[in-house]
């Protein structure tokens, strides 16, 4: 009984690890246009896309571990928790790398 | 999962070169056949991969033997080739076990397995570079809103690795092919980008 009780907890900080990266995204999304107005600027659509996919990313991915995990055992469904986040990171690294945030503006 | 196997894997590996090198010998002074023959396995080696495929359709193994083919003959290079001959020949002889994987998509699982190896490998020292550029860039408030930043930023090597194991525990039960599905979508959402663009923006 208390094992499950922790499994749970433990599932719930991860699936926290999940919502912060997504408020971080949306934090993200506010802040840049205002950054781009003191300079003049804007957001162009490429930058809208972008940020609306940093912030959609880790809620699908979210969506995904917990549908596949449904009907799962509850290592599995950690398993799944664990890979989602790392994935996300590792995405979220590539797009913030890659993409030059100038391309953002104008 | 694959312990018994395992031993099935390495010396279909080790016969294909035992069998190039030599003439092909009796099965009794070597230490590599247990649970296979390799009688069986001298024929493929000696026929080309055509009549080794059309081998495998005529066998019992037949559906699983030419997706788990095709699907690697795609995904690894020439490298299993040989390797594949003479895989295919036993699994002729495992067809009284067919739940377990035929030597094929072993060899072709430990491929795709170092590749998502080299994956994490290619992700760690990307994250240490980029990490050294955070520490220039911010100072590292310190606020547990950053602590978990980095956490998160440190998981990203392990996403490669997270996801094969997570593919083959979790579709443990379901056919061969969508397995190998799964793994190879894996591939290109893993793949580290920033090795093909050099240092980004």
């Amino acid at each position: 009984m208390v094992a499950r009780i922790f499994a749970w907890i433990v599932w719930v900080l991860l699936a926290g690890l999940f919502v912060e990266v997504t408020v971080n995204a949306v934090g993200n999304a506010v802040q840049l246009p205002q950054m781009a107005a003191s300079l003049g600027l804007g957001i162009n659509a490429l930058g809208w896309f972008w940020l609306a996919a940093q912030i959609a990313l880790p809620l699908v991915v979210l969506l995904v571990a917990v549908i596949l995990g449904w009907r799962r055992g509850m290592a599995a469904r950690l398993l799944l928790l664990v890979a989602g986040i790392s994935l996300v990171a590792a995405v979220q690294l590539e797009i913030t790398q890659l993409v030059p945030a100038i391309s953002f503006l104008g | 999962m694959c312990c018994s196997h395992a031993r099935g894997m390495f010396s279909a590996a080790q016969v294909s070169l035992f069998l190039m090198t030599e003439k092909p010998a009796s099965g009794s002074g070597t230490s590599f056949g247990e649970g296979w023959s390799i009688e069986e396995a001298v024929k493929p080696a000696a026929t080309s991969q055509e009549g080794e495929q059309q081998q495998v359709i005529a066998s019992g193994q037949g559906q699983q033997g030419v997706d788990a083919a095709g699907v690697s003959a795609e995904a690894v290079g020439s490298d299993a080739a040989s390797a594949e001959p003479a895989a295919d020949g036993t699994s002729a002889a495992s067809a009284s076990k067919p739940a377990q994987l035929s030597n094929t998509a072993l060899v072709a699982l430990g491929l795709l397995g170092g590749v998502y190896l080299i994956y994490s490998w290619v992700w760690l020292s990307w994250t240490k570079f980029y990490a050294d550029q955070y520490k220039q860039v911010a100072q590292g408030s310190g606020t547990v809103g950053a602590v978990l930043d980095q956490i998160i930023f440190w998981t990203a090597p392990a996403a490669p690795l997270l996801w094969f194991v997570t593919v083959l525990i979790l579709a443990r039960k379901k056919k061969v092919r969508v397995r190998f599905v799964w793994l190879l979508v894996g591939l290109v959402v893993t793949l580290p980008y920033q090795f093909f663009a050099g240092v980004g923006a």
